[in-house]
C-alpha cells in the first residue's frame, strides 16, 4: 500500500479533466491534483487552489523595496554624507523617488517569481507523478488527473473504477 | 412627450438638479463678484475650464471606446456621447471669455500697458490676440462637432440598424473616423488649452500640459461614467443591473487605476524637471501652488487623486464590488474640481508678482462656486435632455453579436 | 496547399478575440512539435540562420577589437572631445535601450489586457529585449573611462566614507537598467519554464534531455502550479508596465533634469518612451518578417499580428511626432530667446539635414501604414521599420550633439564627428545583437508553446463547446465553422 503513490486517469481534452476534476470534488475526494499542458480556465477554483500569500508577499515587499530605497538615499544624503550638489537641499525629496521606485520594482518583482517557485516546491530533483506511464505528454496534448493515495477515500478498486466512468482512456496505479 | 416611466430616476433627479444648480449659481456668482467685473471674469473662465475638460474627456473616450470597441466602453457610451455634445453649449458659454480678452481683461497679453512693458508679451502677441484667438477657438469647435455629430450618427446605425452586415460596416467606419479624430483633437486641444489656461500667465509654459490636461480630462469623465453607471446599477435600474458585472467593474477599476497611474507619472515627471531646473520661469508655477496654506491642497491632491484610489483600486476583491468602484470614481472626480481650480485659479496672481497664500488666491469663493454651478447647471440639463431621446446604453459591439448568434 | 488552410469567416464568424490568430490545422501535438522541434533538431536550421550567424559572429568580433582598443588608449579614441562629451556612446545606449522596451510592452503591456494576438510574439520579443539591453550596457560602462571601477556607481559601504550622488539622473539609470535588465531576464526565464519541460518530455538526446529537464526545475503542470504560476505572471506583467515606463522617462532625465537648452523640456518623459516603443515595434516587425519566413511560421505568426504591430508602431510613432511639433511650437512661441536660438539651430544649423531627415523617417514615411494594405505587405513593413530605426538613431544624434555643440559661451562652440572606433564598436553591438539573437533561436523555443497550446484550446473549445463528440485530439481547421 504504502508503495503506491495514487492512481491517475488520462483524459484527452480539457474539458473532460475539467469535469473529472468537478466529479472527484463532488464524490469527496480531497487529494486530488490535475496536470495539463497549459493552465485550464476554471481549474483551479475547481480544485480550490487559491494561495492569498503570493500578493501579499509582493505587495509588502514592494512596499519594503521602497523604504529601502527611500531610507537609504536620505540617510546617505542628509546625514552619513552630506554635499552640497548645484545648491540643492541636501534632503531632496523630489530626486529620491526615481531610485526608491526601482527598488520597489526590483524587491517586488523578484518576490513574485521566486516566491511563485517555492511555494511550488521548485526546483524538484523528482516527482512521484512521472512514473505515471505516458505523462512525458503531460507537457504536449494529454491531460491527467490524479487521485493520490493519501485521500482518506481512497481505495484501489472503488476508485479505479469512480475513475474509469469519468471516460479516462486510461487509468494507471502510479509507484511512489 | 417621451415616455418616461422606464428613464431612471438617478437621471431623473439629475434633471432636476441642473435647473437648480443653474439658479443658485446665477445668484452666487452675481452676489460673490462684488469685487468687480475681473472677479466675475475669473469664476467664468475656471468654470468654464472644469465642465470643458469634462467634455472633452468625454469626446476623447467616446472615440477611443470606437476604436478599441471593448466591452468596458457599452454602458458608458451614452454619457460620453451626451457630454461629448455639451460641446455646443460651451462654445455658446465661450462668449464671456472674449468679451473679457476684448475688453483688456483675465488674459495678461490682452493688457496694452502690461504687453508694452515686457518684450515677451510682445514677442507672443502675434499668436496671443483676441480676434486670432476667436477664430482658433471656433474653429476647433467646429472639427469638434463635426467629429462628435458623425460619430454619433454612424453609432446610431452600428447600434440599432437590423442587419448586422450594415452594422459591421458602420462599426470599422466608425473606428476610422474616430482614429484622426482622436488625433485631431489631442492636437487641437493642446492648441486650446495654451490659449485657455497656460496664457492666463504672462511667461510660464510647460510642453507636458496638453498631455496633462488631457488625462486629467479623461479620469474627470470616465469617473463620471463610472459613477452614473454603477449608481443606476446599484439601484437596480434596467439595462445597468445586468450590464455591470464583475467584469465590468473590474475592467472599470484596472482603467481608472491606469489612469490615475498615468496622471501621476505626467505630474511628477513635470514636477520632477521643473524642481530640478530650478529656471525662475518655470518652477514659479510650483512655488505659488506650494506656498503657506496652498501646500495642504497639492498635497491633498496627490493623496486623493493617486495614493487613495491606487491601494483602492489594486485590490481584485474590492474592484468586483460596484459600490467600491463608485466610492473611488467619486474620490477622484471630486478631486478633479479641486484640482482643476488649482491649476486655473493660482494663474490670475502670478503676474501680480505675489507668492499669496490659499486666503488671498481664492478670494471670492462664492463667486468661483457660483460660476461652476451655473455652467454646470446648463450643462447637466442638456445633459439629460441628450439621455431621453434614446436607449441609454451602447449595444454590445456587432462582431460579438454575430459571434453569439451563431453560436446558440 | 490544401483547402481548408484558408477557411474565410464567410463559413462563420469567430470570437474576434482570437480570430486569425492561427492558421491551418492545428492541435496541441501539432503546435508542440513544429515550435519543439525548431530547437530539438539541428536540420530545421538551414542556410539563412548559418548566415545571419556568421554575419553576427564576424560583427561580434569587431566588438572585441573595439574594446581592446579602447581599454588601452582610453575614450579618446572616440570623436568624443569639448564641448560635446556625449557622442555615439549615449546615442547607441539610447537607441538600444529603447528597442527593448517593445518587448517588455508586448509582454507585460498586453498580457495584462488580455490581448491574445501577443502570445506567438511575445517570447522573441522578450528575447529581443535582453540583448537589446546588454547591448546598452557596454556603452555607459565603457564610457566611464575607467570601466574597472564601474562598481562605484553603486551604493556600498567603502573606505572614503562615500555615498553616489543621489541627485543625479546617471545615477538613477544605474539602478533603471540594472533593475529592468534583472526583471526582463526573471520574466523570461519564468515563461520558460513550461516550454522548458515540453523540450525536455520531446528531447531524445539524453544530454538535451538532461539540459532542459534541469532548466525547467521539474515543471510536471500541476494545477496548484499553474494557479500560482498565473498569478505570478499577472503580477510580474503589473509590475513591468511601470517598470517600462519608468526606465526610458528616467533615461530621458538624463538630458531634461539639466538646464541644456533642447534639454530641458517638460514632455520629454513620455516622448522618449514613446519613441523607444517606436523604434522596439520596428525591431519587433524586422525579427518577425524573416523568421516566419525562414521557419515557416506563417501559421503562427499572421497577417493579423503583422497589422497589430504595424498600428501599435504607427501610434507610438504619432506620439513621438506630438514630441517634435510641440517642441518646435513651444520653442517659437515660449519667446525665449535661448529657446528659439537652439531650435533653430536644430531646424537650419550645420546639423540640420540631420534634423530633416529625422522628420521624414519618422513623421513622413511611416504615415503609409495609414493604409491597410501596406501594414499587410511585408516588404513594406520590413522597409518602414528600418526606416524608422535610422530615423530613430537620427532623433537621438540630434538631440545629442546639437544642443552640445552650443556650449553656453561662444568661445567654447564645436563641432563633432565621429571616428572609425564609433562605428566599429556600433557595428560590434549589432553583431553581438544578431549573434545572441540566432543562438537563442537555436537553443530555445522562440514561440511560446504553452500559450499556443492554450489558444488551440481557446479557438477550438468555443467552436465545439456545444458538440461534445469531438475530441481535442481530432483536427480542426482553424478559423473553423461554428457549431450548430
Amino acid at each position: 500500500m504504502s508503495r503506491i503513490y495514487g492512481l491517475v486517469a488520462e483524459f484527452d481534452t480539457a474539458e473532460a479533466l475539467l469535469r473529472g476534476a468537478e466529479a472527484a470534488r463532488e464524490a469527496g475526494y480531497r487529494r486530488v491534483e490535475a496536470y495539463s499542458p497549459f493552465p485550464v480556465h476554471g481549474m483551479a477554483e475547481v480544485l480550490e487552489h487559491d494561495d492569498p500569500r503570493l500578493p501579499w508577499a509582493v505587495f509588502i515587499m514592494g512596499v519594503i523595496g521602497c523604504a529601502t530605497g527611500f531610507g537609504l538615499e536620505s540617510w546617505t544624503a542628509v546625514i552619513n554624507y552630506p554635499f552640497n550638489i548645484g545648491g540643492k537641499p541636501t534632503f531632496s525629496w523630489p530626486n529620491f523617488i526615481p531610485v526608491a521606485y526601482e527598488l520597489t520594482i526590483l524587491f517586488s518583482a523578484f518576490t513574485a517569481g521566486l516566491s511563485m517557485l517555492v511555494l511550488n516546491g521548485l526546483p524538484r530533483y523528482h516527482h512521484s507523478i512521472f512514473n505515471t506511464p505516458r505523462f512525458e505528454r503531460a507537457s504536449s496534448d494529454l491531460f491527467f488527473l490524479c487521485i493520490e493515495a493519501r485521500d482518506a477515500k481512497y481505495d484501489p478498486e472503488e476508485t479505479a473504477h469512480f475513475l474509469e466512468n469519468l471516460g479516462a482512456q486510461l487509468v494507471s496505479e502510479v509507484e511512489k | 412627450m417621451v415616455n418616461n416611466s422606464g428613464f431612471p430616476k438617478l437621471l431623473t433627479r439629475i434633471g432636476i438638479v441642473g435647473p437648480v444648480f443653474a439658479v443658485i449659481g446665477l445668484v452666487l456668482l452675481l452676489a460673490g463678484s462684488g469685487g468687480g467685473v475681473s472677479q466675475f471674469y475669473h469664476a467664468w473662465i475656471n468654470g468654464w475650464i472644469f465642465w470643458m475638460s469634462l467634455s472633452t474627456g468625454c469626446f476623447g473616450l467616446m472615440m477611443l471606446g470606437a476604436m478599441v470597441r471593448a466591452q468596458w466602453v457599452q454602458p458608458l457610451q451614452r454619457f460620453f456621447e451626451a457630454g461629448a455634445w455639451n460641446y455646443a453649449l460651451l462654445a455658446i458659454l465661450f462668449v464671456p471669455i472674449i468679451v473679457a480678452a476684448a475688453t483688456n481683461h483675465l488674459f495678461p497679453w490682452a493688457h496694452p500697458v502690461q504687453v508694452a512693458a515686457d518684450p515677451i508679451l510682445a514677442y507672443r502677441s502675434h499668436w496671443f490676440n483676441t480676434p486670432f484667438l476667436t477664430v482658433r477657438t471656433y474653429l476647433m469647435f467646429t472639427v469638434f462637432l463635426v467629429f462628435i455629430r458623425m460619430l454619433i450618427k454612424v453609432g446610431k446605425v452600428q447600434d440599432e440598424h437590423p442587419d448586422i452586415p450594415t452594422r459591421l460596416k458602420a462599426g470599422s467606419l466608425r473606428a476610422s473616423i474616430a482614429a484622426p479624430g482622436f488625433l485631431i483633437m489631442v492636437l487641437l486641444i493642446t492648441l486650446g488649452v495654451t490659449d485657455w489656461i497656460m496664457s492666463l500667465d504672462p511667461h510660464w509654459y510647460s510642453t507636458m500640459y496638453g498631455f496633462l490636461f488631457l488625462i486629467g480630462a479623461g479620469l474627470a469623465a470616465m469617473t463620471f461614467g463610472v459613477i452614473l453607471a454603477s449608481q443606476m446599477a446599484i439601484e437596480n435600474e434596467e439595462p445597468f443591473k445586468e450590464l455591470v458585472t464583475r467584469q465590468m467593474t473590474r475592467d472599470w477599476g484596472n482603467l481608472l487605476l491606469m489612469m490615475t497611474m498615468v496622471w501621476a507619472y505626467f505630474s511628477i515627471s513635470q514636477y520632477l524637471i521643473y524642481w530640478s531646473g530650478n529656471l525662475p520661469e518655470e518652477v514659479t508655477f510650483y512655488i505659488q501652488r506650494n506656498a503657506g496654506t496652498f501646500a495642504w491642497v497639492t498635497s491633498a491632491i496627490v493623496i486623493c487623486q493617486f495614493f487613495l484610489p491606487f491601494l483602492l483600486l489594486l485590490s481584485s476583491r474590492l474592484k468586483r464590488r460596484p459600490n467600491m468602484i463608485r466610492n473611488a470614481a467619486i474620490l477622484i472626480f471630486l478631486t478633479r474640481i479641486v484640482e482643476e481650480a488649482w491649476n486655473v485659479v493660482p494663474m490670475f496672481h502670478s503676474w501680480h508678482g505675489a507668492d499669496s497664500g490659499l486666503a488671498v488666491q481664492f478670494q471670492g469663493l462664492i463667486s468661483y462656486l457660483g460660476a461652476w454651478l451655473l455652467i454646470g447647471g446648463l450643462w447637466l440639463i442638456l445633459f439629460t435632455r441628450y439621455l431621453r431621446k434614446g436607449s441609454l446604453v451602447g449595444s454590445p459591439d456587432p462582431q460579438l453579436v454575430e459571434v453569439l448568434e451563431h453560436a446558440h | 496547399m490544401d483547402n481548408t488552410r484558408h477557411i474565410s469567416s464567410s463559413n462563420g464568424p469567430v470570437d474576434p478575440a482570437v480570430a486569425g490568430l492561427m492558421e491551418g490545422e492545428q492541435t496541441f501535438e501539432t503546435v508542440s512539435e513544429r515550435l519543439a522541434s525548431i530547437v530539438l533538431r539541428q536540420d530545421k536550421h538551414k542556410l539563412p540562420w548559418w548566415i545571419m550567424l556568421g554575419i553576427g559572429f564576424v560583427m561580434y568580433n569587431l566588438l572585441g577589437i573595439a574594446l581592446t582598443k579602447l581599454l588601452l588608449y582610453g575614450v579618446g579614441i572616440w570623436g568624443i572631445d569639448e564641448p560635446v562629451g556625449w557622442g555615439w556612446a549615449i546615442i547607441n545606449f539610447v537607441w538600444w535601450i529603447g528597442i527593448g522596451h517593445a518587448g517588455t510592452l508586448i509582454s507585460a503591456f498586453l498580457l495584462l489586457m488580455r490581448q491574445n494576438w501577443r502570445n506567438s510574439i511575445n517570447r522573441f520579443a522578450e528575447a529581443m529585449t535582453i540583448f537589446a539591453v546588454l547591448c546598452a550596457g557596454i556603452y555607459p560602462v565603457f564610457h566611464t573611462g575607467r570601466p574597472w571601477c564601474a562598481y562605484w556607481l553603486f551604493p556600498y559601504p567603502n573606505i572614503l566614507g562615500m555615498w553616489p550622488g543621489w541627485r543625479s539622473p546617471l545615477l538613477w539609470d544605474v539602478f533603471a537598467v540594472s533593475t529592468y535588465a534583472s526583471v526582463s531576464i526573471l520574466f523570461w526565464l519564468i515563461g520558460l519554464i513550461p516550454d522548458f519541460a515540453t523540450l525536455r518530455d520531446r528531447a531524445e538526446n539524453v544530454v538535451v534531455k538532461k539540459t532542459y529537464g534541469v532548466l525547467s526545475l521539474g515543471w510536471r503542470g500541476a494545477a496548484e502550479h499553474w494557479q500560482r504560476y498565473e498569478t505570478a505572471s499577472l503580477i510580474l506583467a503589473g509590475i513591468s508596465t511601470p517598470l517600462v515606463l519608468s526606465v526610458h522617462s528616467i533615461i530621458s532625465f538624463d538630458f531634461s533634469i539639466g538646464i541644456v537648452p533642447g534639454w530641458h523640456t517638460a514632455i520629454s518623459p513620455p516622448y522618449f518612451v514613446a519613441g523607444a516603443l517606436y523604434a522596439g515595434f520596428a525591431m519587433v516587425i524586422i525579427l518577425a518578417v524573416p523568421l516566419r519566413k525562414w521557419y515557416h511560421l506563417e501559421d503562427y505568426i499572421t497577417p493579423k499580428h503583422m497589422d497589430w504591430c504595424a498600428k501599435l508602431m504607427l501610434t507610438s510613432g504619432l506620439v513621438v511626432l506630438y514630441g517634435y511639433m510641440s517642441e518646435c511650437f513651444f520653442s517659437y512661441l515660449s519667446g525665449n530667446h535661448i529657446e528659439i536660438r537652439m531650435m533653430e539651430l536644430r531646424q537650419f544649423g550645420p546639423y540640420g539635414a540631420a534634423y530633416w531627415f529625422l522628420i521624414l523617417c519618422n513623421g513622413v514615411i511611416p504615415q503609409l501604414l495609414w493604409i491597410p494594405k501596406v501594414r499587410f505587405h511585408n516588404g513594406w513593413l520590413f522597409f518602414i521599420s528600418v526606416v524608422v530605426s535610422i530615423g530613430m538613431w537620427l532623433e537621438r544624434y540630434v538631440i545629442v550633439v546639437v544642443s552640445l555643440t552650443r556650449d553656453f559661451l561662444p568661445s567654447s562652440w564645436g563641432y563633432f564627428a565621429p571616428t572609425i572606433w564609433d562605428i566599429l564598436m556600433y557595428a560590434g553591438t549589432i553583431g553581438q545583437f544578431i549573434f545572441l539573437f540566432f543562438m537563442f533561436v537555436r537553443v530555445m523555443p522562440m514561440i511560446n508553446i504553452f500559450e499556443m497550446r492554450e489558444l488551440v484550446h481557446k479557438t477550438h473549445g468555443h467552436v465545439h463547446s456545444s458538440a461534445e463528440e469531438h475530441s481535442a485530439a481530432t483536427p480542426v481547421s482553424l478559423p473553423a465553422q461554428p457549431a450548430e
